[in-house]
């Protein structure tokens, strides 16, 4: 169970992340097999990606490099450079001090946007014994990386 | 340790673990669990401090936190609580507040002249003679200090933490114990809170030695220890109830800041002192500290003991006393003594003496008798313990502070809560709940309702199992001719403090603790408060409700700085660039959030770096990090519409590949921000703001996307692209070489955008003139910008690129007379004041802050005007806000200055009445030192005021590109 392991954070590359804006976001949800995916969860893709429905005029997609985008009028491709990281262990005891979010209503799934030690970051839940994805603007990556790691180092409750 | 007892059921030290510490000189010994004062109790210490007025001996009082009689400090923590402290091993402790030693306390001899010093008196005196006040303050403020605080303590912080759950029980006590088990066995998560080290609370120590409590004692502590959704924290005080039920937990290690659905308070009593002459002698106690020194440390009171009650409590301290073999010399009974617990003591032969009054404690370091009298008849005893049993007072802080209401009830004698807020419960002897199968009873049914709270479903009418007798005196206060008789041990406040408050009108229970600091001691009136209130609603003729209470504001006990603090976050954003800039050199500087280059150290100063640095843009090409500027994508059908509204100047007009300058003002009409718009298509624009400003500005333009309407969608893009502004003569001869991109001055005019790849990846390509040279900005995706900014600089150095950092872009651009917007302007420069009047197109039909600028244009009064300093001197060098000075007023102030190296001399701008803004004014200018110096007001821009270099003809880039 990642909750006795040892709590660690590593940079985790996810290349190909897009968020895409516009209309009939739902086309691109159903191309990938994921039409069903509700509001604010993700699903995971082959080769660490993933997608997740953040709206009807939303989504975040780490696109397969070998696919080429193909966008309809008034849909829109900005690529994110976020910087992500895989937290493994008891990572839940880790954000209880550094974000406020109440960590027991979220289900492996989700995709949350959340305030995590003053950074915007956005989280995809995972399973029980699977460590979890964060991400954050990239200019912030190092501030983030940091801070985690210092608490973890530092903090009497962990 | 001669007073230590033989082992107690319940008790909380290790004796197979010693610990030795040190105590005004003396070592001291006691066992792992013990805090402070019962090892000094144990080895026979009597007097553990000094009050703080007065510096009368004092001893253990509540022994629960509830006063602060024993204030200890160590070399580096002032404000050490001795009653709920645990030592620590070899640490030197010392009490607080004496003047020579603990035992020798010089302080003592102001009792001596103590009625000269009524309460209130500092108000009143040392007003004159004036010269003297000083000496007087200074004297005071040596005198009231408790404790020393060594101001070279470094930096201490403790992380702070979040905690969720969906009922909060406040205390661990009986009531609490079984709420938080009635409430978990619904299903949901409990948090149990209590300040003791162990939960139990007052079924540890005033029902220890109970047998036939035993059974229920350990079926609450088996079912919480067995129950995974219930979660004990203990060692922590809820110092705060916040909105929302947010509660500050103060544990040892750190705060935790704990959000529940529903909270039940089972804080339980304090217990309240008896006011009668010398009741602040050591050994005068109440009747629970007693018990806990037994119960929990194994530690006997006295020898001998008197008890003074009013209700079933004291016979019950009393029996303790008895099994641990302490002499009960007698039971004074303010009523009639027929309860439960009566009968084993009259069994035991104590003589029980009802309807008794206390008069005096005898002694003159400590108790050694008391004076009573029995049906108006005085009589007296010797003895070394005096333990009052006289009432309690609602712990109900986190009741107040969630907006609760109390209210007497004359049956009791105690205040109880009468209105709970929703989702907040209270039980316990808190609820007036004395009996202990009554307050388990009581704990289930508000523990049960907490968890159907949460659960949004109906909560059952709630039985009501307050007591039906007194547990308190209704006036526990007598009044002897001779006085001291304290009521507020922390501040020395006796009865005749209070009647003097009340006599001089402070007879309002917020005035009398203003005037009298009654409660306003480091206990907040624990043990004070209800004997204040009572003596006022007797002296007034009001009830105890028409009297009131005072405010029972955060922090419930006083909590550590450090703790408030927590650890720091502060986020800090660099750009993709920054491992290059640490590489060059880069001195960097704060900028909001952000870390930027001030300089690059390639020279011998800082000067000389900067200066090399605007010397390489003036004459070959430097290149500077903007990827800290703000980056909005705007797009959609109303895009244009929305462009136009947010910015002064037109923007729907924009043809696609042009960019404009883009000045937003707020609805006052005071600039707010700038940057530079481009347009992508007739749907997408693209705009740049201040770095300050990125966050706020689209913060602002969502909030007005909606207000308006508009089908429309704005994405911060900021720190998803890295951004650099290639400057200098050489600039596109360098871009040339990496880029497929036409730059001729007729495919890639002045202010015109263009898409195109440079380095192999997309771009953005913007040709501006910020520092008033033939320049382009590139903007290209954060994943790309190192690799594009380490091209160019590689292929710059055949063209003597240098990177500029901020502060040679602010020589450049002020060389230029271009503003920097929260520089050149403060928080009420409007367009026309920054002399930006082509900025603002009034032909439009609306945009934010018209109206305003409407109105504003003919009512200027002060203009950014440029000027040069006529003095040649380095030291007469003025600083940004140096004041402009005309006839001795002030007629403006200096916004931006600087050397210039290219010009030679020193420019800037200044913000400066109309009447000094014509050219060739002189200006005087009032140095940080009071020296005045001339400068005179000259056109801008300073340098190539026709613009030529930013726009050069390709004659002039020797055939380039």
């Amino acid at each position: 169970m990642s909750t006795t392991q040892a709590l660690q954070i590593h940079c985790k590359p996810l290349p190909g992340l897009m968020h895409f804006r516009g209309a009939n976001m739902a086309s691109i949800l159903e191309k990938n097999d994921a039409a069903d995916l509700q509001i604010f969860q993700y699903r995971k893709l082959s080769d660490d990606r993933f997608i997740a429905n953040l709206g009807a005029e939303e989504i975040y997609f780490c696109v397969d490099a070998a696919e080429s985008l193909e966008l309809q009028a008034n849909q829109y491709a900005f690529p994110r450079a976020d910087a992500t990281f895989e937290l493994s262990g008891n990572w839940k005891a880790l954000m209880s001090e550094v974000c406020i979010y109440d960590f027991r209503q979220s289900q492996p799934g989700d995709f949350l946007m959340v305030s995590i030690a003053g950074v915007s970051a956005w989280l995809l839940i995972p399973e029980a014994d699977e460590p979890l994805i964060l991400g954050c603007d990239p200019t912030f990556g190092h501030y983030f990386q940091e801070i985690l790691m210092k608490q973890i180092e530092e903090s009497p409750f962990l | 340790m001669m007073r230590r007892l033989s082992p107690q059921p319940l008790e909380w030290i290790n004796r197979s673990q010693s610990v030795t510490f040190v105590f005004e000189g003396e070592e001291i010994k006691g066992f792992d669990g013990d805090v402070i004062s019962s090892a000094l109790w144990a080895q026979g210490h009597k007097v553990l401090g000094r009050s703080f007025k007065y510096h009368r001996r004092r001893g253990l009082l509540s022994f629960a936190n509830h006063d602060i009689n024993v204030m200890l400090q160590t070399a580096d923590t002032p404000n050490v609580r001795g009653d709920v402290v645990q030592p620590e091993q070899g640490q030197t402790y010392k009490a607080v507040n004496t003047f020579g030693s603990l035992a020798q306390d010089k302080g003592a001899l102001v009792e001596w002249i103590s009625k000269f010093l009524p309460v209130g008196f500092y108000y009143k005196a040392f007003y004159s003679p004036k010269f003297l006040f000083p000496k007087w303050e200074r004297l005071i403020r040596e005198m009231a200090g408790l404790g020393t605080v060594d101001t070279s303590w470094g930096e201490r912080r403790q992380p702070k933490r979040y905690r969720h759950c969906d009922v909060a029980v406040i205390g661990a006590g009986p009531s609490g114990m079984a709420a938080a088990i009635a409430a978990a066995k619904q299903g949901v998560d409990v948090c149990l809170i209590d300040e003791n080290p162990y939960i139990g609370g007052s079924l540890d120590y005033q029902y220890a030695n109970e047998e036939a409590l035993e059974v229920t004692r350990d079926d609450l502590k088996t079912t919480i220890a067995e129950m995974d959704n219930i979660q004990v924290i203990t060692s922590a005080f809820v110092a705060g109830f916040y909105g929302d039920n947010w509660l500050a937990v103060n544990s040892q290690q750190g705060l935790i800041k704990l959000s529940a659905q529903s909270v039940v308070v089972a804080t339980g009593v304090f217990e309240q002192p008896a006011v009668f002459r010398n009741n602040d002698l050591p050994g005068v106690m109440n009747a629970s500290a007693a018990q806990r020194l037994m119960a929990r440390y194994a530690v006997a009171p006295c020898k001998e003991a008197v008890v003074l009650t009013a209700n079933p409590e004291g016979y019950r301290a009393a029996l303790d006393l008895i099994k641990n073999g302490v002499v009960v010399k007698a039971i004074l009974d303010t009523g009639c003594g027929e309860n439960s617990w009566s009968v084993p003591v009259k069994q035991a032969g104590i003589p029980v003496f009802e309807n008794a009054a206390i008069i005096e404690a005898k002694g003159r370091k400590a108790l050694q008798g008391v004076v009573y009298a029995v049906n108006g008849v005085q009589q007296s005893l010797d003895c070394d313990g005096l333990l009052m049993s006289v009432g309690w007072a609602p712990a109900g802080a986190p009741l107040y502070q969630a907006g609760s209401k109390f209210a007497y009830n004359a049956i009791l004698e105690q205040l109880l809560p009468q209105e709970l807020p929703q989702g907040v419960f209270a039980c316990g002897r808190i609820n007036g709940v004395f009996e202990i199968v009554d307050q388990i009873k009581d704990g289930q049914q508000a523990g049960m309702a907490a968890a159907l709270a949460v659960q949004d479903k109906s909560v059952p009418d709630f039985t009501d199992y307050t007591a039906t007798r007194a547990h308190s005196h209704s006036y526990p206060i007598w009044q002897h001719p001779k006085g001291k008789e304290f009521i507020d041990f922390d501040e020395d406040i006796q009865i005749k403090d209070l009647k003097g408050a009340i006599a001089q009108g402070f007879d309002n229970i917020e005035l009398m603790k203003r005037f009298s600091t009654i409660g306003m001691g480091p206990s907040q009136g624990k043990h004070s408060n209800m004997n204040g209130i009572r003596l006022l609603a007797k002296l007034t003729g009001k009830s105890i409700d028409q009297t009131g209470s005072t405010t029972a504001r955060p922090m419930f006990h006083p909590t550590e700085v450090s703790h408030l603090a927590g650890m720091r976050f502060r986020p800090e954003r660099l750009t993709p660039m920054h491992a290059f800039h640490q590489q060059a050199k880069a001195k960097f500087m704060e900028a909001g959030v952000w870390l930027r280059p001030e300089y690059y150290a390639t020279e011998s100063s800082r000067e000389a770096s900067i200066a090399a640095e605007v010397a390489a843009v003036r004459n070959a090409v430097g290149l500077i990090d903007v990827s800290t500027l703000g980056k909005l994508e705007v797009f959609g059908r109303d895009s244009a519409e929305l462009m136009d509204r947010l910015y002064t100047m037109r923007m729907s007009n924009m043809a696609v590949g042009a960019s404009r300058y883009a000045l937003m003002v707020d609805d006052s009409g005071v600039v707010i921000d700038d940057g530079v718009a481009v347009r992508y298509s007739d749907e997408h624009f693209y705009v740049t703001t201040t770095t300050s400003t990125s966050d706020s500005a689209y913060r602002m333009i969502q909030k007005k996307v909606i207000e308006w309407g508009l089908k429309v969608t704005v994405l911060n893009r900021t720190g998803q692209i890295g951004a650099m502004n290639l400057a200098g003569p050489n600039s596109r001869q360098l871009l040339s070489q990496l880029t497929d991109l036409d730059l001729s001055n007729e495919a890639f005019p002045y202010l015109a955008m263009r898409q195109a790849k440079v380095c192999g990846v997309d771009a953005t390509f913007i040709r501006v003139g910020f520092v008033g040279e033939l320049g382009y900005e590139i903007h290209v995706s954060a994943q790309d910008a190192e690799h594009v900014w380490q091209q160019i600089m590689l292929l710059g150095e055949s063209f003597a690129i240098k990177p500029f950092g901020v502060e040679a872009q602010r020589q450049l651009r002020l060389e230029k007379g271009h503003i920097i917007v929260g520089q050149d302007t403060d928080g009420l420069t409007n367009p026309f004041e920054a002399n930006m009047p082509w900025a603002v197109h009034f032909k439009k039909t609306y945009f934010l802050g018209k109206p305003s600028l409407v109105r504003l244009k003919t009512l200027q009064k002060r203009i950014l005007v440029g000027f040069e300093l006529l003095s040649a001197a380095a030291d007469d060098m003025p600083l940004e806000s140096n004041l402009i000075i005309d006839d001795g007023e002030m007629v403006g102030r200096v916004t931006s200055i600087g050397r210039s190296a290219t010009l030679q001399k020193v420019i800037g701008l200044a913000m400066v009445e109309l009447a000094c803004s014509q050219v060739d004014s002189e200006l005087t200018i009032k140095l940080s030192d009071g020296r005045m110096v001339s400068a005179k007001v000259v056109k801008t821009p300073f340098y190539d005021p026709q613009g030529l270099l930013q726009k050069p003809q390709e004659s002039a880039l020797g055939g380039a590109a």
